[in-house]
């Protein structure tokens, strides 16, 4: 996995690669959390180069969510397509997220 | 000594010496990304589609990481072996492990409708496993876990 986060307007946007899975998904939760706990509270999470999700990695935008909740943050996704699409469509987080086709379209849902 | 583990006949999962694909993983999640790329490959050689091989390997995940979890309380060094039989119509799965026993399949569902701050965390990796695919059956044989399945692959044209 790999995990880019760029700053647009006050909104984080994390770029998350790779595989997101058993070995992956607690860096990508440590990640979130140091982001969070660093004051970020309105999150766009870029799926375009993630080529596999397994519950591990689901489990990880899940704990992100109940962070953010709790902290009245947001998040949005975008560019959910293709194995990652298919996971999220088998587990209902298709309802339990706002996903939109494109990062400036998650963003403008956020602003 | 009788051998059950192949009984599962109607479902044409093969015989002891018929596998495809055959890898022995220590009880460590560290052992993951060497059998994913392995199989990955074995994939590609056998045509599967992307979809086919995203779905074997996460199957794979969720049952190899279940075993470890359950399997080993104390600790102790353990191996799990994944088979795979590929043919024109099915892809054929056995994992065995010399895990304490546990049958994966007993995990109750999650409930899909839970807004965020009610989800559990954790509970989709049988759920998962089910969904994708067509066969899934557990038995505890000569002290060791077993879990075969089967994934129907559509007719190619």
């Amino acid at each position: 996995m790999d995990f880019k986060t760029k700053n647009e307007a006050g909104t984080l946007i994390v770029s998350v690669g790779g595989r997101l899975d058993t070995v992956t998904a607690p860096e990508y939760e440590k990640q979130i959390r140091a982001l969070i706990d660093g004051g970020n509270s309105r999150f766009v999470v870029d799926f375009a180069r993630l080529d596999y999700i397994s519950s591990a990695g689901l489990r990880g935008l899940l704990v992100m969510a109940k962070l953010l909740n709790a902290k009245d943050g947001k998040v949005c996704f975008a560019n959910v397509n293709g194995n990652v699409r298919s996971v999220f469509e088998m587990s209902g987080f298709n309802d339990l997220f706002k996903i939109e086709n494109s990062v400036s379209e998650a963003l403008a849902t956020l602003a | 000594m009788n051998r059950h583990d192949n009984n599962a006949g109607s479902m044409g999962i093969p015989s002891d010496d018929g596998w495809d694909f055959s890898m022995l993983l220590p009880n460590v999640v560290e052992a993951l990304p060497e059998l994913a790329e392995a199989v990955e490959m074995f994939g590609q050689q056998s045509g599967w589609t992307d979809a086919i091989v995203m779905q074997v390997n996460l199957v794979l995940e969720e049952l190899v990481v279940n075993a470890i979890t359950n399997g080993y309380p104390d600790g102790r060094e353990g191996h799990i072996d994944v088979r795979i039989k590929t043919t024109a119509e099915a892809v054929h799965i056995r994992i065995t492990d010399d895990g304490n026993a546990f049958d994966p399949f007993t995990v109750a569902a999650p409930d899909l409708s839970l807004a965020v701050e009610d989800r559990p965390i954790g509970g989709l990796g049988i759920y998962l496993v089910r969904s994708y695919m067509d066969y899934c059956g557990y038995q505890y044989v000569q002290q060791r876990n077993q879990v075969s399945l089967t994934k129907r692959l559509p007719l190619s044209v």
